[in-house]
């Protein structure tokens, strides 16, 4: 029952987008969110390792957030070559994101792992539960945005501030649904 | 028209056309002190990250070009933030998160391709202007986020976060909602809406003024 309660509370309390509005971009094109997200996992897993074998002994404590980023956009990297690789894109096209980890979708990702994950069970459990939440708001937000061209908005509101809003409420329900669900699975 | 594009706040890469900005915008203006503290690291960072790079142009390969600025404005942050705790432990506690964020918004902002291309004097105050644009946008949401969602005002301080301008009656009518970041997207949802009224107007002003 904790492993199910942590999963689900990665997947509706940890979620980059509703939690902080990472990987927006990716609402427009779902399909090109497949890098991001095994990034996501990856560097997460990776950080976890490295932060809690390396950076930890060593005594940096808290501080060792400061070396996820670095961590990340070389994990992002990694993810951007095998994929090109295997789509056979030339390596000198990189995408520009993957310096910043995509948009930063990657560190959020290995933050949430590091600071929260006390085992390695935890540490994948929590990276699962915020990759899968995420694909499933990018679908919910893909969804409002089509419903949305056929509805009548001003013209200004149009595209990233509808986009915005819509986020910010899926992120007040979303909020509000997690005591319920720590509620349910910690009886 | 191009030249506008490259305008750090009209253009099409300022922090309220670009989504990738969002998550830092949301975390940093939650409260006023989260917010004056981060416009602080953005500047420290962006500009000694800027110089770094300018001065060591020459000496960074080709091949290590784009990864160097990455380990640089981290290195940046980090110092940054020894040195607010060694200030203030309980503040850099509750700036964790938006000062991990910084240099994932130096290298979202592309000012390293700049430095590379621009003179000196160039390249620093574009530095010194991205940060600030950024961090004003920040401190501007975070006026009206932080009364209406806290109902106080608050100042960084040796403490941590001091609450001024509070009574007993603030907690009866503070929107809870305004500061969580459901309120924070909301928000930076209408004023994005907002500024690409005035980014029409300030247009079509221009474009009268070369008329002209």
């Amino acid at each position: 029952m904790p492993y199910i309660l942590i999963f689900l509370s990665a997947f509706l309390l940890f979620n980059g987008i509703t939690q902080n509005g990472f990987g927006l971009r990716f609402t427009n094109m779902p399909k090109k969110a497949v890098k991001p997200l095994l990034s996501m996992i990856f560097s997460a897993l990776i950080s976890w390792l490295i932060t809690h074998y390396i950076i930890n002994p060593l005594g940096y404590g808290v501080f060792g957030v400061f070396f996820i980023f670095p961590i990340s956009v070389l994990c992002s990297l990694c993810i951007e070559i095998i994929g090109n690789k295997l789509y056979q894109i030339p390596s000198k096209q990189l995408d520009s994101s993957v310096y910043s980890a995509y948009d930063g979708i990657a560190f959020y990702s290995a933050f949430q792992t590091v600071l929260f994950a006390h085992t390695a069970l935890q540490a994948v459990l929590f990276t699962l539960g915020g990759a899968l939440g995420f694909i499933l708001i990018l679908f919910i937000l893909k969804g409002i945005k089509k419903r949305s061209e056929i509805e009548a908005i001003p013209k200004f509101f149009k595209g990233h501030p509808l986009l915005l809003v819509s986020t910010g409420l899926l992120s007040l329900i979303f909020t509000e649904i997690t005591p319920f669900v720590i509620h349910i699975f910690s009886r | 028209m191009t030249h506008l594009d490259k305008h750090p706040l009209w253009g099409s890469n300022s922090p309220l056309s670009n989504l990738s900005f969002v998550p830092f915008i949301v975390c940093a203006s939650m409260r006023f002190s989260i917010a004056l503290v981060s416009t602080v690291a953005l500047l420290w960072t962006y500009l000694l990250t800027g110089f770094t790079l300018f001065i060591a142009k020459g000496l960074i390969p080709r091949t290590f070009k784009p990864i160097i600025p990455v380990f640089l404005g981290s290195f940046w942050t980090f110092v940054f933030a020894i040195l607010l705790s060694m200030f203030s432990p309980p503040l850099f506690h509750e700036l964790l998160l938006p000062l991990a964020l910084v240099p994932v918004v130096f290298m979202i902002s592309g000012l390293d391709s700049h430095i590379d291309m621009d003179s000196f004097k160039d390249a620093m105050n574009k530095t010194i202007l991205y940060a600030l644009i950024l961090g004003a946008i920040v401190i501007l949401l975070s006026l009206i986020r932080e009364p209406l969602g806290f109902g106080a005002l608050s100042l960084p301080t040796k403490e941590g976060i001091t609450e001024l301008l509070t009574s007993d009656m603030a907690s009866d009518w503070a929107i809870q909602s305004f500061a969580a970041t459901s309120g924070g997207l909301i928000l930076l949802g209408l004023t994005v809406g907002f500024y690409r009224i005035f980014k029409e107007v300030y247009l079509h002003y221009r474009s009268e003024k070369e008329n002209q």
